[in-house]
C-alpha cells in the first residue's frame, strides 16, 4: 500500500483529499489544547502556573525527535530504494523539525529560568538537543549546497542517517547522566504518572503539534514536486532550444 | 479587571510564560505562510512555463495536470 503512494501523482490526490481534513484537526485539536492548557486546568503542586509551559514545551521536543526520525527514515527509504516520494518527503520535513527544535529549546530556556534559576546549562540533554538544531541545520545546508540536487540529497541523507544516533541519546540523557532536566513521566515503563487534568491538555497540544506537522508537511511536499517539474521543464526547454 | 490581570500574572511567572507562546505561536504561523507562500510561487511558475511550452493559455485543469 505504501508503495501505491509513493507514487508522485497518486500522492498528490491523496494529499488534495486529506489536506483540509488535516486542517481542520489541527484547529480543532490546537483550540481544546489552548482551552484546557490555559484555562481549563489547575496549576501543578510543585511548579504552579509554570507547568503551562509544558504543553508547548513537551510536545516541541517530542516532535522534534519524531520529525528527525521520519527524516531518517525517509532518507534510508530514499538511499535504499530510491522511492521518488521518501527524498521529498525528507526534504520537506527537516525546516519543520528545526523549528520545533528551536521551538524546545526556547520555550525550556523560558521554563529553565523560574525553575532551575538558570536559562542555561550544558547537561547532557539540553546540549543533545542543540546537536539536534545543528544536525536540521546542517543537513538542510549540505541538501543544497550543490549544483546537482541528487548529489545534495545523497550526502545529506547519510548525514542525517549518522546523526540518528543523537536520537537514543536525547531521549536516555536524563537517566545516563546527571542533569536538572526532569525525566520522563509520560513515556515510561509502567505508564504515566502524570494527574488526568494535566495529561489531557498535554496530549491534546501534542496531536494538534502532531497534525499541524502532517498539514506543512503535504504543502511542503506539493511544493518540492512542483518544483521537480519545474526543473525538467526547464532541461527539457534547455535541450530543445540546444538541439534547434 | 482584577481578575484579568491576576490570570495574566500566572502568579508572577506571566513573564515567561506568555512569551513562550508567543514564539510557539509566531514561528508556526511564521513557517505555514512560508511554506504556503513557496507552493504558491512554484505553481504559478510551472505554469508560466507551461504556457510557453503549449503555446497557449493554460486553465485551472492544465495546471493540475502540470503539476502532477
Amino acid at each position: 500500500m505504501f508503495h501505491r503512494f509513493a507514487n508522485p501523482t497518486r500522492f498528490l490526490k491523496l494529499a488534495d483529499v486529506i489536506q483540509p481534513w488535516i486542517a481542520g484537526a489541527t484547529l480543532v485539536l490546537l483550540g481544546a489544547g489552548l482551552y484546557f492548557g490555559l484555562f481549563a486546568s489547575p496549576p501543578d503542586y510543585q511548579q504552579g502556573e509554570t507547568v503551562r509551559l509544558m504543553y508547548i514545551h513537551v510536545p516541541s521536543a517530542w516532535m522534534a525527535m519524531f520529525c528527525y526520525s521520519a527524516l531518517a527514515g525517509s532518507c534510508a527509504v530514499a538511499l535504499i530504494w530510491k522511492h521518488p516520494l521518501a527524498d521529498l518527503a525528507a526534504r520537506a520535513t527537516a525546516p519543520i523539525g528545526a523549528a520545533f527544535t528551536f521551538l524546545a529549546l526556547v520555550t525550556g530556556s523560558l521554563w529553565g529560568k523560574p525553575m532551575w534559576g538558570t536559562w542555561w546549562v550544558w547537561d547532557a540533554r539540553l546540549t543533545s538537543m542543540l546537536v539536534l538544531l545543528f544536525l536540521y541545520l546542517g543537513y538542510i545546508a549540505l541538501n543544497n549546497a550543490f549544483d546537482d540536487p541528487q548529489r545534495g540529497s545523497k550526502s545529506s541523507a547519510i548525514l542525517a542517517l549518522v546523526g540518528f544516533v543523537n536520537v537514543p541519546i536525547i531521549k536516555f540523557s536524563v537517566d545516563w547522566w546527571n542533569t536538572l532536566h526532569q525525566p520522563a513521566s509520560v513515556v515510561k515503563m509502567g505508564g504515566p504518572s502524570i494527574h488526568a487534568d494535566i495529561l489531557l491538555p498535554l496530549l491534546l497540544m501534542a496531536a494538534a503539534f502532531t497534525t499541524y506537522y502532517l498539514w506543512v508537511l503535504l504543502i511542503r511536499i506539493r511544493t518540492e514536486v512542483a518544483l521537480g517539474k519545474i526543473r525538467a521543464r526547464q532541461m527539457q526547454k534547455a535541450q530543445t532550444g540546444y538541439k534547434g | 479587571m482584577e481578575t484579568i490581570s491576576q490570570y495574566l500574572n500566572m502568579g508572577g511567572h506571566g513573564g515567561f510564560i506568555w512569551p513562550a507562546y508567543i514564539i510557539v505561536f509566531v514561528v508556526m504561523v511564521a513557517l505555514m505562510i512560508v511554506s504556503r507562500r513557496s507552493l504558491k510561487n512554484a505553481q504559478e511558475e510551472l505554469e508560466t512555463l507551461t504556457r510557453g511550452a503549449d503555446g497557449r493559455s493554460p486553465d485551472r485543469e492544465t495546471t493540475r495536470e502540470a503539476e502532477q
